[in-house]
C-alpha cells in the first residue's frame, strides 16, 4: 500500500525555507487585514488566513504532503469533529427563544404548562412548596 | 561545544516489531492520533470563545484592543521561526548532520524561551492593571462582562504556554539523547515526533493570535 | 524459544514486581480486569444501598445529602472506573494483539502507563469519598458543581486523569490495528471485535479530550474563575452541558461498541457458522462512531436549549437506530441454521440481544422530543440507560469474560454455577429495571430519596430485585475466584473458536504469543475453510 523505502526521502532545505517565508508573509497579511475595517468581513478573513497557515504548517512542516493517508484522515477528522462541535452548539445559541417568544399566539396549541403572569410568580411560590 | 564528533549508536528494533519501518510507522500513526486528541482538547476553548463572542460582540472588540497586538505579533513570529528551526533539526538528523541538528534544537529551545518571557511580561502587565481571572478581577472596564474575555484569555494562553513548557522539556531530552549519538539517519523517531508536537503547538497559536489580539 | 512455548504468560515470570512492571499486554489486561471488576463490585454495593433507601417513601438509612453523594459515587464509579475501561482496556488489551496475530500492542510502555494513569485517577476519585463525597451527580452540571461545598475538584480531577488513560489506550489501539496485523490479515479479515475496538478507539481519541478540557474548565472555574459557565457574569451554564455531552454521548458508544464486538465473536463461535453480513457489521461500527458525534443535544431538551436545536438533535438521534438495527438483524441471521450450543457465554449473548433491544427502543422513545419533555429526569430514563449500559455493556462484558476466561487463566469455571448465576442476573436485572420503566412512566422523578406513597409498591418490588441481581454477582465472584485455584484445566480452545486467539498453543507464551507468526488466508469466521484448532 506504500513504497517500501525505509530510507525516508529527505525533503530539501529550500522547501522548508520557502514554507517559512510564506508563513511570515501570511502573518503580516493577518495583521494588515485586521488593521483595515472591513466590517463583518474581518473575522472570516482572519480565520481564512489562519486556516491557510495551518494547512501550510501541516502539509510541509508536518509532512502531510508526503505522508500516508491515515495521518491526514486523523488530522482532518479532528477538524471535522470541531466543525460539528461548533455547528451544533450554534444550532442552540443562534436560535434561542425564537419559538417560545411566540408561544400562546402560534399554532393555537395549548401549552401543557400553565403560564403564570410575571407578577403572580411570587404568590404562587408559597403554595407550590406544600403541594410537592 | 561539539569538539569531538559524536559516535552514532545502532538502534535496536523492539522485540514486537518485525522491521524498523513498521516501528517507525506505528509511532507516526500513534503520534497523529495523539495530535488529533490535542486538537480536540483545545476545541472546547474555541467553541467557548465563539459562543461568548456571539453573546457579547462589543465587549470582545473592546477587550481584544486591551491586548498588545505588537507583542502578539512578535510572539507569533518567534513561534513560526521555532517551527522552522525544529523542522530543520529533523531534516539535519535525516542526513546525519547531528551537530547541526543539535544546534537547531538549541535554537528552538531558545525561541521557546523567548516566547515564554514575552508571555510573562504580557501577563504581569495585565496583573498590574487588576486584570486577573474572574474571581480576582478588580479592573474597571467599559463592559461588565469583561472578565469573561480575560477568563478565556488566561485559560487558553495558559494551556498553550503549558504545552510550550512541556515541549521545551521534550527538546532538552532530545538534545541530551542526540549528544549520545542515539539519533541518526537510520533512527530519528523521537526527533520527528517531538517535531510534530511542536508544529501542533504552533498551529494552536496561529488561531489564538488573531482571535485574541486582532479581532 | 522452544521450551518457553510451554510456559504460559502467567507462570513465565514470578513475583509481584514481574506484574507491576510488566510490559506484556496480557498481564496488563489481567491487571485491568481485576481493578475493573473490583470497581464493579464497589459501584454495585452503592447501588444496593441506594435501592435499600428507596424501600420506603420516607427516610430509612440516609439523609438527603448522603443519598445525593451515594448516587453520584455509584454513577461516577460505574461510568469512569468500570464501564469505560471494562471492555477496551481489560478484555481488549488481552485479546486485541492475539486476534491480530501480533506479539504485543504497538506501544507496550504506553500501555502500562495508561494502566497506572487509570489507577492514579481512580485513587483521586476514591479520595473524594473521604473529603466530602461529591453530591452533584456524575454529570457535574454547573452552576451547582461550582457552588457545591463537597470535593468536586478531587472527583473531577480523577475523571480528568482517567480520561487520559482512555485516550492513550485509544491511541495505542489505532496504531496497533494499523501496523501489527499478521501477514495476510487485510482489513476485511479482521475479527469484528477488532473493528469494534477500532471504532471505539476513534471515539476515545476524538471525544475524550473534550471531557478533559471541560472538567479542567470546571476545576479552574472553582479555583480561579473563568466565567463562561457563570450566568451572573454573562456566561451560560448550558454551555457546560454542551461540552459535557459532546463527550458523554459518544462515551456511551465507547461503552456499547466493544460490547457489540464481543457479540459478533460469541454468535459465530457458538453457532459454528460464518457471520452473516460481515462488512455490514464492520461498517455499522464506524457509522455508529460517526453518528455518535451528532446527537449529544438530546440530553438538553429541557435545559433551555433552542427548540430548533432540539428538533435537529431529535432527528439525528433516530439515525443511531439504523446501524444498531443492522447489527442485531445480522446476529440473528447468523444464528439461523447454526449448530447452536448453549454454553454460558452464549447465554449472555442471548441476554444481550433481548436487553439491548429494550434499551435501544426506549432510547428511541426518549430521543423523540415531545415524549422526552415528559419523560425527562424520570425513572424511565434511569431504566433506559441501565438497559443499555448494564443490559448491554455489562452483560457483554460478562459474556466476553466467560468466553475468554479459559484463555486468560487456563482454568474452567463451574458450568452449573455459571448458569445459575446467569439466570439470577438476567431475571434480577429485568425485575429491577422493567419495574422502573413503569415507575418513570407514571411520573416518579429520578434522584429523589423520598417519594409519594403511591410509588411504594413498585419501588419496593424493584429493590427486592436488586437482591436477586446482587446474589447473581456474588455467586459469579465466588465461582470465578474459585476456578482460578481449583478449576479444571481448560484446553487451548474449549469452545471451538477459529479466530487467531484460539490458535495459540497451550497456555499463551509471554513474549511472542504465537510460537510461529500466523499466516491468515481466510476470513475470521470462515468455518467452512478453517480447521478448528484443537
Ligand atoms: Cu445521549
Amino acid at each position: 500500500m506504500s513504497e517500501q523505502n525505509h530510507s525516508h526521502h529527505v525533503i530539501p532545505v529550500a522547501v522548508y525555507a520557502k514554507t517559512f517565508i510564506a508563513l511570515l508573509v501570511l502573518t503580516a497579511l493577518t495583521v494588515l487585514a485586521s488593521r483595515v475595517d472591513l466590517g463583518i468581513l474581518n473575522t472570516p478573513l482572519a480565520l481564512g488566513i489562519a486556516l491557510v497557515k495551518m494547512s501550510v504548517v501541516a502539509l510541509f512542516f508536518m509532512g502531510l504532503k508526503w505522508d500516508k493517508g491515515i495521518s491526514t484522515i486523523l488530522f482532518v477528522g479532528a477538524g471535522v469533529a470541531i466543525f460539528i462541535f461548533m455547528l451544533l452548539t450554534f444550532a442552540d445559541f443562534s436560535f434561542r427563544g425564537d419559538i417560545s417568544a411566540e408561544e400562546g399566539s402560534t399554532f393555537g396549541i395549548k401549552s401543557p404548562v400553565k403560564l403564570v403572569e410575571p407578577g403572580a410568580l411570587h404568590h404562587g411560590e408559597t403554595s407550590k412548596g406544600s403541594h410537592h | 561545544m561539539n569538539a569531538q564528533p559524536i559516535e552514532l549508536k545502532k538502534h535496536e528494533v523492539a522485540h514486537h516489531f518485525e522491521t524498523a519501518e513498521q516501528e517507525f510507522d506505528a509511532a507516526k500513526i500513534g503520534m497523529w492520533a495523539f495530535i488529533a486528541q490535542e486538537v480536540l482538547f483545545f476545541s472546547a476553548l474555541f467553541v467557548a470563545y465563539a459562543v461568548m463572542r456571539f453573546l457579547h460582540p462589543d465587549m470582545f472588540i473592546n477587550a481584544s484592543s486591551m491586548l498588545s497586538w505588537k507583542m502578539g505579533l512578535f510572539n507569533t513570529t518567534v513561534l513560526i521561526t521555532s517551527s522552522f528551526t525544529m523542522v530543520m533539526a529533523v531534516q539535519r538528523v535525516q542526513v546525519n548532520k547531528i551537530a547541526q541538528s543539535i544546534n537547531y534544537l538549541i535554537a528552538t529551545l531558545g525561541l521557546a524561551g523567548v516566547f515564554m518571557v514575552v508571555k510573562y511580561f504580557e501577563y504581569t502587565s495585565k496583573f498590574s492593571h487588576g486584570i486577573f481571572t474572574t474571581k480576582f478581577f478588580v479592573a474597571e472596564g467599559a463592559f461588565e462582562t469583561l472578565p469573561i474575555f480575560f477568563g478565556l484569555y488566561f485559560v487558553a494562553t495558559g494551556l498553550h504556554g503549558l504545552h510550550i513548557v512541556i515541549g521545551m522539556g521534550l527538546i532538552i531530552w532530545l538534545i541530551l539523547r542526540a549528544r549520545k549519538g542515539e539519533f541518526h539517519s537510520e533512527y530519528f523517531t523521537p526527533v520527528e515526533m517531538v517535531g510534530l508536537y511542536w508544529h501542533l503547538v504552533d498551529i494552536v497559536w496561529i488561531f489564538l493570535f488573531p482571535l485574541l489580539y486582532l479581532l | 524459544m522452544s521450551d518457553s512455548s510451554h510456559v504460559g504468560y502467567l507462570e513465565a515470570e514470578k513475583g509481584l514486581k514481574s506484574w507491576l512492571f510488566t510490559l506484556d499486554h496480557k498481564r496488563i489486561g489481567v491487571m485491568y480486569l481485576f481493578t475493573v471488576f473490583f470497581s464493579l463490585l464497589l459501584g454495585g454495593l452503592f447501588a444496593l444501598l441506594l435501592r435499600l433507601e428507596l424501600l420506603t417513601p420516607t427516610t430509612l438509612i440516609f439523609s438527603a445529602k448522603q443519598y445525593n453523594q451515594l448516587f453520584t459515587l455509584h454513577g461516577a464509579i460505574m461510568v469512569f472506573l468500570f464501564i469505560i475501561p471494562s471492555i477496551p482496556a481489560a478484555l481488549g488489551n488481552f485479546i486485541l494483539p492475539l486476534q491480530l496475530g501480533a506479539k504485543d500492542v504497538a506501544f507496550p510502555r504506553l500501555n502500562l502507563a495508561s494502566y497506572y494513569i487509570y489507577v492514579f485517577g481512580a485513587l483521586f476519585s476514591v479520595f473524594s469519598l473521604f473529603t466530602g463525597a461529591v453530591d452533584t451527580g456524575w454529570t457535574f452540571y454547573t452552576p451547582y458543581s461550582v457552588e457545591s461545598s463537597t470535593s468536586v475538584i478531587a472527583m473531577t480531577l480523577g475523571a480528568f486523569i482517567m480520561g487520559f488513560s482512555s485516550i492513550l489506550t485509544g491511541v495505542n489501539f489505532i496504531a496497533t490495528i494499523h501496523k501489527m496485523r499478521a501477514p495476510g490479515m487485510g482489513w476485511f479479515r479482521l475479527p469484528l471485535m477488532v473493528w469494534a475496538l477500532y471504532a471505539t478507539a476513534i471515539i476515545q481519541v476524538l471525544a475524550t479530550p473534550v471531557i478533559g478540557i471541560t472538567l479542567l474548565l470546571l476545576i479552574l472555574e472553582r479555583i480561579l474563575g473563568v466565567g463562561i459557565f457563570d450566568p451572573t457574569l454573562g456566561g451560560d451554564p448550558v454551555l457546560f452541558q454542551h461540552f459535557f455531552w459532546f463527550y458523554s454521548h459518544p462515551a456511551v458508544y465507547i461503552m456499547i461498541l466493544p460490547a457489540m464486538g464481543i457479540m459478533s465473536e460469541l454468535v459465530t463461535t457458538f453457532c459454528k457458522k460464518n457471520i452473516f453480513g460481515y462488512s455490514a457489521i464492520a461498517y455499522s461500527s464506524i457509522a455508529i462512531a460517526i453518528i455518535s458525534f451528532l446527537v449529544w443535544g438530546h440530553h438538553l431538551y429541557v435545559s433551555g436549549q433552542s427548540e430548533y436545536a432540539s428538533m435537529i438533535f431529535s432527528i439525528l438521534t433516530f439515525l443511531v437506530g439504523i446501524p444498531s438495527g443492522i447489527k442485531v438483524f445480522n446476529w440473528i441471521a447468523t444464528m439461523y441454521k447454526g449448530s447452536i450450543s448453549l454454553e454460558t457465554p452464549f447465554l449472555y449473548f442471548l441476554a444481550f440481544i433481548f436487553l439491548f433491544c429494550i434499551g435501544g427502543f426506549t432510547g428511541i422513545v426518549l430521543g423523540a422530543l415531545s415524549l422526552d419533555v415528559h419523560m425527562h429526569d424520570t425513572y424511565f430514563v434511569v431504566a433506559h440507560f441501565h438497559y443499555v449500559m448494564m443490559g448491554g455493556t455489562v452483560i457483554a462484558f460478562l459474556g466476553g469474560l466467560h468466553y475468554w476466561w479459559p484463555k486468560m487463566f487456563g482454568k474452567m469455571y463451574s458450568n452449573k454455577w455459571s448458569k445459575i448465576s446467569w439466570f439470577l442476573i438476567f431475571v434480577g436485572f429485568n425485575w429491577v429495571f422493567l419495574t422502573q420503566f413503569v415507575l418513570g412512566a407514571s411520573g416518579m422523578p429520578r434522584r429523589y430519596y423520598n417519594y409519594l406513597d403511591q410509588f411504594q409498591p413498585l419501588h419496593a418490588f424493584s429493590t427486592v430485585g436488586t437482591w436477586v441481581l446482587g446474589s447473581g454477582f456474588l455467586i459469579m465472584t465466588i465461582y470465578l475466584l474459585h476456578s482460578l485455584k481449583y478449576g479444571k484445566v481448560a484446553s487451548a480452545n474449549p469452545w471451538g473458536g477459529i479466530t487467531l486467539e484460539w490458535h495459540t498453543k497451550g497456555p499463551t507464551p509471554i513474549h511472542h504469543n504465537f510460537v510461529d507468526t500466523p499466516q491468515v488466508n481466510y476470513g475470521p469466521y470462515d468455518y467452512e475453510n478453517v480447521e478448528i484448532p484443537s
